[in-house]
């Protein structure tokens, strides 16, 4: 116990990039998503004592990604409640056509605005796959959801920003 | 297979979380469908475009260095608490449980080492949220904004008293987590001041006189009136606290 912050700095420190990322996605803006990292490596410390060893990276995550949504609710940002359809094929929500391509791809400041545009269920999922890389299962252990709720989470984010991309009219409607 | 099928697992292929029969399966098929390989293809350009390093956000290095700084704080806080009782790190097992038996039989509610321990929880909870700019979930004024707030959040309905004529400002309202339970933490104003006043459920509903505390400079009064345990730590002199605690008592 003496050298509990050397610890905590050895073990959960360096996955501080990774809790920024998700906490700057989720908020949106530089300040109070440093806040909110702060906050919530506070909150590890203080259960770091809970902390059994495992994935060091997932257990930050799902403290930050809780104290992320806190943050939101209590800032009034509530982002409509997402409700959907969990089958994958309804409706208009079809794949784009493989002819079509990703005009924009290239845009770093379009993908960016794209990703952005999100509604948060869908871009925490989307930023954890494929700027953290993590596995469906930490995903679904980090955002507190079944594994199939991510797959279909994931599935809606990548042709949502595929149709935004390639300048499509938006279909699936997420928002 | 057919194409709907395929499309429903190409995202769980594309990202190596198909077993494999099922990537066997889908492998198979796309040797055979240009349009199924074609939305492969999509995804694959797709990730490209995600791939960019611009689009990760790394911590700025002050982040890293206030995080450092606040963790070898609470961490400090913390080995202040255990070196008070250094007869629980130097002693045997054997020599604390005896000494454990003693207290019990002394002090048969609370031993004085839960209560030097809830005391720097509460005074770490009260730092924190001084230090990381979150000193409430909700701002207001009105007890009628701040109760309702609450609700759904704990399960319990903390009591929440304007004090404004006292001279304690209601300032807002947050959730926090003391010794293992959530807590309602409402905090009150006192000029420059910030006073936390956590309050939780007794357990047992017994009343208690108010006992005051000081630790790292900030002072503690824990008190309960029967239904809630409450506990107000603030940089206020002493006997200002305790006119709090008359006041709240009293309203």
């Amino acid at each position: 116990m003496p050298n509990a912050a050397a610890n905590f700095d050895q073990t959960i420190l360096p996955h501080l990039d990774a809790a920024y990322n998700l906490a700057r996605w989720l908020i949106g803006n530089e300040r109070d998503a440093e806040d909110v990292t702060q906050e919530a490596c506070l909150r590890a410390f203080k259960f770091f004592g809970g902390y059994r060893g495992g994935d060091a990276r997932s257990w930050l995550l799902t403290i930050v990604r809780r104290t992320a949504w806190s943050w939101l609710q209590s800032n009034r940002r509530h982002e409509e409640a997402v409700e959907y359809d969990e089958e994958l094929h309804g409706g208009q929500d079809v794949a784009p056509s493989p002819e079509v391509t990703l005009l924009r791809a290239g845009d770093v400041e379009a993908v960016r605005q794209a990703i952005g545009s999100l509604p948060a269920v869908f871009r925490e999922v989307l930023v954890l796959r494929e700027l953290e890389g993590c596995s469906y299962k930490e995903i679904a252990d980090i955002a507190g959801v079944p594994v199939g709720t991510v797959m279909s989470r994931l599935t809606r984010a990548r042709r949502h920003l595929q149709a935004t991309l390639s300048n499509q009219p938006q279909s699936g409607g997420l928002s | 297979m057919n194409c709907q099928q395929i499309q429903k697992l190409i995202h769980a292929h594309h990202d190596g979380e198909l077993d494999a029969a099922n990537t066997m399966q889908v492998d198979e098929h796309l040797a055979d469908c240009p349009s199924c390989f074609g939305a492969l293809r999509q995804l694959s350009a797709l990730r490209g475009a995600l791939q960019n390093s611009e689009l990760r956000f790394s911590a700025p290095a002050g982040l890293r260095r206030n995080i450092s700084a606040a963790v070898e704080q609470a961490a400090k806080a913390e080995r202040e608490t255990t070196s008070a009782r250094p007869w629980v790190q130097y002693s045997g097992w054997a020599a604390a449980a005896v000494l454990l038996a003693a207290f019990a039989l002394t002090f048969p509610i609370s031993s004085g080492r839960n209560e030097d321990r809830l005391v720097a929880d509460l005074t770490a909870s009260h730092v924190r949220s001084l230090m990381v700019n979150h000193l409430t979930d909700v701002t207001s004024t009105d007890q009628h904004t701040v109760k309702p707030w609450f609700d759904g959040k704990l399960d319990f309905a903390p009591p929440v008293k304007e004090l404004r004529e006292a001279g304690f400002p209601l300032l807002g309202g947050r959730m926090d987590f003391i010794d293992g339970h959530s807590a309602a933490a409402l905090v009150y104003g006192r000029q420059k001041h910030f006073l936390n006043l956590f309050l939780w459920p007794a357990s047992p509903p017994s009343p208690t006189e108010p006992r005051s505390s000081q630790r790292n400079g900030y002072n503690v009064i824990r008190w309960s009136d029967g239904k809630m345990v409450c506990s107000v730590v603030s940089d206020l002199n002493e006997s200002e606290l305790r006119e709090f605690v008359r006041d709240w008592s009293a309203k």
